[in-house]
């Protein structure tokens, strides 16, 4: 998250709800740049050599215009689809270390988990316990419920895989099309979540923030503002799906061994995406690119959707934090 | 047909006309099409269950779009109530955590099956879902057998479990897929024929794409394309005996059955009853040697006869326990 400097005097927490706070999440790298960590890092200087070196300096400048003199103030480690990835209880003890002090905040970004995976991930909110300000993402309900059960104070946030919504990139922007019906287009811009259900569900599992993508198409009023909880945005990458047999990984696999859930891995998502280009119907060759990154792909949504986004921070309430994932960054000066 | 021919469940889709109305084709009320692969009379939906009740098998309806808005639900819950009462189905599958929620505070004497498109994928999942008063959990696509093993007996004595068996494979894990087949098809299928660069994320990889890299990215490309092609179903082909090729764990049933899972599915959506047919003699013939004392060797060697197509087989892209292949 990052904090404006107006609201430099005050923790993240208490920031909350006055300022917009903005996070940096580095899905891939083995650990967050110890600027960042300090909080000696710029936005700028933290997006520099990201990999989208046009979608990234203009999302920098776009994140100054809309929040002038914000700076990372919340680092999420973890990776929200790939539970490899997990970073060690060592790795956290370490980072918290480094990030105390100095007000940057720390989120464990939990990924839809395995038997195995939540085993880990158990440990790991335990090295978490007692650091100022941390909360763990959770991408799957199995894993709210575990934390929940053996943590109650955990502050845990619903992931944006948990946000059920379609997002497809190759239709996403007709979805609220006027040749729709009306029920149609409200359905397709809108979530279940407001329902009596899911409510239950968010104060049964005492759940104060939840993550969304910056969806192509425009969401419904109420999906922002007619919740309780706060919102964290994603930018400037929209997930799309995921599998458990990983592309990247596949370039080393062998045979019968390849796209196999757990399969042999390199860590070859640290170092290659794959980019394609879809077609989009009746895009008249027209189309949108679409990003492997691991075991999963993004759409990084044009600047109108990202300016769209960051438009509602001064007149929303629920939205209180932007994420930014820089996929790859060129090492930075510790 | 497929009762006489050992079928023990039924499971279908149903979309009212008034569900049409609303909202076409844009929002599909299940996984398995606007239209087609469902039936569209709640008469069908009373004959079916009155058919299949008469050979003491039940029949589940799914309400397994990834999600239903509060309005879509106020609609559905007298639906299925009315699908519940007067056409006596067993059950329902849903894939959307509050319907549940809501569906068995409204309807709590009706069984309510987790989809897999809810990715039960760890044992939190399943205190979860016992907790909600769930009657079953449908295990997701991705999981191994010893995942299902480790799952089934969390699960023993809370919630019956439903594993894959046959046909209708997924790239994606399907309840995290955020995509549509609607009008421009799935996207997985799509993916190897379009255009597409391999990114280096770094410089040394950047140098190593020039090198060392090159030739296994271009064959990690055409692995992806072969997964693809054997998840769908090989192109969606069939033997010249009429045996559904694609995604399979017919020489897995030995180490599937053993962990004790409830129910097996065999995907059919809007397939022609002889696929159907076909699929359901495939999974019988191996299950009946399973359970008649053959050996893993044995059930794993009559289930790659069965299909006749070795090639495939071989492939291991077809399999759905890829860890169990024979």
């Amino acid at each position: 998250m990052l904090q404006t400097k107006y609201d430099g005097a005050a923790s993240p927490r208490e920031s909350a709800g006055r300022g917009v706070e903005v996070g940096i999440s580095f899905p891939f790298l083995a650990a967050p740049p110890p600027s960042l960590l300090r909080g000696e890092a710029s936005l700028d200087d933290t997006l520099r050599g990201a990999l989208s070196r046009n979608a990234h300096p203009a999302l920098a400048e776009a994140l100054l215009r809309h929040l002038p003199g914000t700076v990372p103030s919340r680092v999420y480690i973890g990776n929200e689809t790939c539970e490899r990835l997990l970073p060690t209880p060592q790795a956290i003890g370490s980072w918290a270390a480094a990030a105390r002090g100095v007000r940057v905040a720390l989120s464990l970004v939990l990924p839809p988990l395995s038997r195995d995976g939540l085993a880990k991930a158990e440990r790991l909110v335990r090295a978490l316990e007692g650091v100022d300000d941390a909360e763990v993402v959770a991408g799957d309900w199995g894993t709210v419920h575990r934390l929940r059960s053996r943590h109650p104070g955990l502050a845990i946030v619903l992931g944006r895989l948990t946000h059920k919504m379609l997002r497809d990139p190759r239709l996403a922007d007709l979805f609220d099309s006027p040749l729709a019906p009306l029920p149609a287009r409200s359905a397709l811009c809108r979530s279940g979540e407001l329902a009596p259900g899911f409510r239950a569900l968010m104060e049964r599992y005492g759940i104060g923030r939840r993550e969304i993508d910056p969806f192509l198409q425009p969401l419904e009023e109420d999906e922002w503002e007619g919740r309780e909880e706060r919102l964290s945005v994603h930018l400037p990458y929209q997930f799309v799906t995921m599998g458990r047999g990983c592309l990247p990984a596949a370039m080393h696999g062998e045979g019968k061994g390849r796209f196999v859930a757990g399969g042999p891995c390199r860590n070859e998502c640290a170092k290659y995406a794959v980019e394609f280009r879809v077609p989009v119907p009746g895009g008249n060759g027209a189309g949108r690119h679409l990003l492997a990154l691991g075991n999963a792909l993004y759409h990084a949504v044009p600047p109108h959707v990202v300016e769209r986004v960051l438009a509602r921070l001064s007149s929303t309430e629920r939205v209180d934090r932007v994420v930014v994932a820089v996929p790859a960054a060129e090492r930075q000066p510790s | 047909m497929l009762a006489s021919e050992g079928a023990g469940e039924f499971f279908c889709g149903y979309v009212p006309p008034e569900w049409l109305e609303r909202y076409g084709g844009a929002f599909w009320m299940n996984r398995r099409g606007p239209v087609a692969g469902n039936l569209l009379q709640r008469d069908d939906v009373s004959l079916l269950a009155e058919r299949s009740h008469a050979r003491g098998i039940p029949v589940y309806v799914t309400f397994n779009a990834p999600y239903y808005t509060p309005e879509q639900q106020e609609f559905l819950l007298p639906l299925v109530d009315r699908l519940a009462e007067e056409s006596g189905i067993d059950g329902v599958i849903v894939s959307d955590v509050g319907f549940l929620v809501e569906l068995r505070r409204a309807l709590p004497g009706l069984p309510v099956h987790a989809s897999s498109v809810m990715a039960s994928l760890n044992p939190g999942m399943i205190d979860f879902l016992a907790e909600q008063g769930a009657g079953r959990v449908i295990f997701p696509r991705s999981l191994g057998v010893e995942d299902i093993a480790a799952l089934g007996k969390a699960a023993a004595g809370r919630l019956e479990t439903e594993a894959f068996v046959l046909n209708e494979g997924c790239v994606f894990e399907e309840g995290y897929c955020m995509t549509t087949h609607r009008s421009v098809g799935a996207l997985c299928v799509q993916l190897p024929d379009v255009p597409h660069r391999v990114l280096p994320l770094t410089p040394e990889a950047a140098a190593k794409l020039d090198g060392e890299d090159r030739r296994p990215a271009r064959e990690m490309m055409g692995a992806f394309r072969d997964w693809v092609w054997f998840q769908n179903g090989c192109g969606n082909s069939v033997t010249d005996r009429g045996i559904p090729n694609g995604p399979c764990g017919l020489c897995a049933l030995y180490d599937l059955a053993a962990t004790g899972v409830t129910s097996l599915k065999i995907s059919g959506r809007s397939s022609s009853s002889l696929r159907k047919l076909s699929s359901l003699r495939m999974v019988r013939a191996v299950l009946d040697l399973v359970e008649g004392g053959a050996s893993r060797e044995e059930a794993a060697r009559e289930a790659v006869a069965i299909r006749n197509t070795p090639e495939f087989c071989n492939a291991g892209y077809m399999c759905y326990y890829r860890e169990k292949a024979s």
